[in-house]
This record gives structure tokens, sequence and C-alpha cells, in this order.
């Protein structure tokens, strides 16, 4: 696997075609699959997913190779998303977490009867709902979502989310919990 | 002792933790029932979004992404 990577990026550091109609095969599936889960409709993740495409081929003879290419990818694409919400904004609904988090217990740092966690199975039920998590998931702001999504579905390593994302490990771990709390919250209060 | 509301600050952040701190969590799982099942949400909502982003396309789906692809390696060759 690592060597076929870097082939396809020797190759696409000469420009050649194939090379990169073989990263655009690889790619674009997860790609508009992430755009949709960052809360695109369909036209819009198409909009950005070629937008992603057409910088990639600009920069990417240039690329060093000190992250993967489908890291690179995520951090073209998270660019491209944040530019595409600025001029769409669409507001997400921001609640300060922490606060939020903090709330839920007594002052002995013990669990508060009204906001214990509801039980594994009415979770479970939720979570298989996909509508309801894309619902949550699309409350996050885009950063935190994209932290998320690159952590949890796409399984990359911190190190790669950070130069992808142009963020400090500890700023990752501030979105991260952000993330997380967030989607546990909202998914929590819609089972009850 | 390990309180409820540090148990959801420590869980929610994934850093390598010391062997006493992860018998701490332990401990405290055995004990909680409430932080328990909120360790068990964590797991889920990961799965839960894993399944989402990874479920099969539909055949349209894999049509019109596959559409977008072409479109992209065309635009290559100009």
């Amino acid at each position: 696997m690592k060597n076929d990577e870097q082939e396809l990026m020797a190759g696409i550091r000469q420009k050649d075609r194939k090379s990169f109609e073989a990263v655009v095969r690889l790619y674009t599936t997860q790609l508009y699959r992430a755009c949709l889960g960052l809360g695109f409709q369909k036209s819009e993740a198409e909009d950005v997913t070629q937008s992603t495409w057409i910088t990639f081929f600009d920069v990417a003879p240039g690329f060093e190779g000190r992250s993967s290419i489908r890291t690179f990818l995520f951090g073209i694409l998270y660019n491209k998303a944040s530019e595409y919400r600025k001029q769409n904004k669409r507001a997400a609904a921001t609640e300060d977490i922490e606060k939020v988090v903090d709330a839920h217990f007594d002052e002995r740092g013990s669990w508060l009867p009204s906001h214990v966690p509801v039980s594994p199975e009415r979770f479970l039920e939720s979570t298989q709902t996909r509508v309801l998590i894309s619902q949550c998931l699309d409350l996050l702001p885009l950063k935190q979502k994209m932290a998320f999504v690159l952590k949890e579905v796409e399984e990359e390593t911190s190190e790669h989310i950070c130069s992808a994302l142009g963020i400090t490990a500890s700023n990752l771990g501030v979105l991260l919990f952000r993330a997380r709390n967030q989607l546990r919250e909202c998914i929590d209060r819609k089972s009850r | 002792m390990l309180r409820c509301k540090d148990f959801v600050k420590i869980v929610s952040v994934e850093e390598p933790r010391a062997w006493r701190r992860r018998l701490e969590l332990r401990l405290h799982m055995m004990m909680c029932r409430h932080c328990r099942n909120f360790a068990r949400q964590m797991e889920m909502l990961r799965s839960g979004v894993k399944s989402i982003f990874h479920s099969e396309s539909s055949d349209a789906e894999t049509a019109k992404i596959k559409e977008m692809e072409d479109r992209i390696v065309d635009q290559l060759k100009k």
C-alpha cells in the first residue's frame, strides 16, 4: 500500500496523467462522502469535491509527501468547505459545550439525576438512525466536524490531522472533546 | 478518588494514559453505572458515525460518483 502511494506521488510530481487519473478513481468517493457527512447537500458536495480536485492538481506537483495523499486531500477539502460555507453563510448553532458538560454535574462532581446518560440500548437505537446522526453532526462547526470525521471515520493519525487542518495537537484535543460531547449530547437529548 | 466529572473529561480526550490512570478509570466504571453508560455511548457514537460514512452506496450514487470522476478526468486531459 505504502509503495503504491509513493509511486502515485512520484507520478503526480512528474504530472503523469495516469497517476492523476488513478488518484481521482481512488479518492473521489471518499471526498464526496465526506462532504455529505459535513452537511453539504448533494449538489454542493459535488461542487466542493470538484474544486478540491482542481486545487489538488494545481498544488500536488509541489507536494512533499510529509502526509499521505488522503490527508493532503482532506486538508484541501477542509479549505474548500470553509470557503463554501463562508460564501453561503449558514450559522451553526454554537453552544459552549464545556459549560454544557459542566452543568451536568453537582458540586461534588457527580451526575445530576436529570442529566444522567440514557441507557446504551436507547442510545443505540438513535445511533442507528442515519437521519438523527446527520442532524446532530450538522450542528457542529465545520472545523470540529472535520477533525471528528478525520479521526473517527477516516482513522487518521493526530499528526496527519494537525497538518491537514493547520492546527496544533492541543487545538485538536479541544476540537475532538467538543465534537464528541456535542454529538453525544445531541443524540442523548433526542433519545429521551 | 475520581469524580464523574473528571471521568467524563478524561474519557473525552484520548491521550496516552499511565497504567494508574487506566486503573482509576476502570475502577470508577465498575462503581458507576452512569459513567459506564457514558463511555459506552461514546463508543457507539464512533461506530454509528463510521457506519454512516462507510455504508454501501446506492447504485444511483455510485453512478453519479463515476460520472463525476469521468468529468474530472476529462478536465485533466485539456
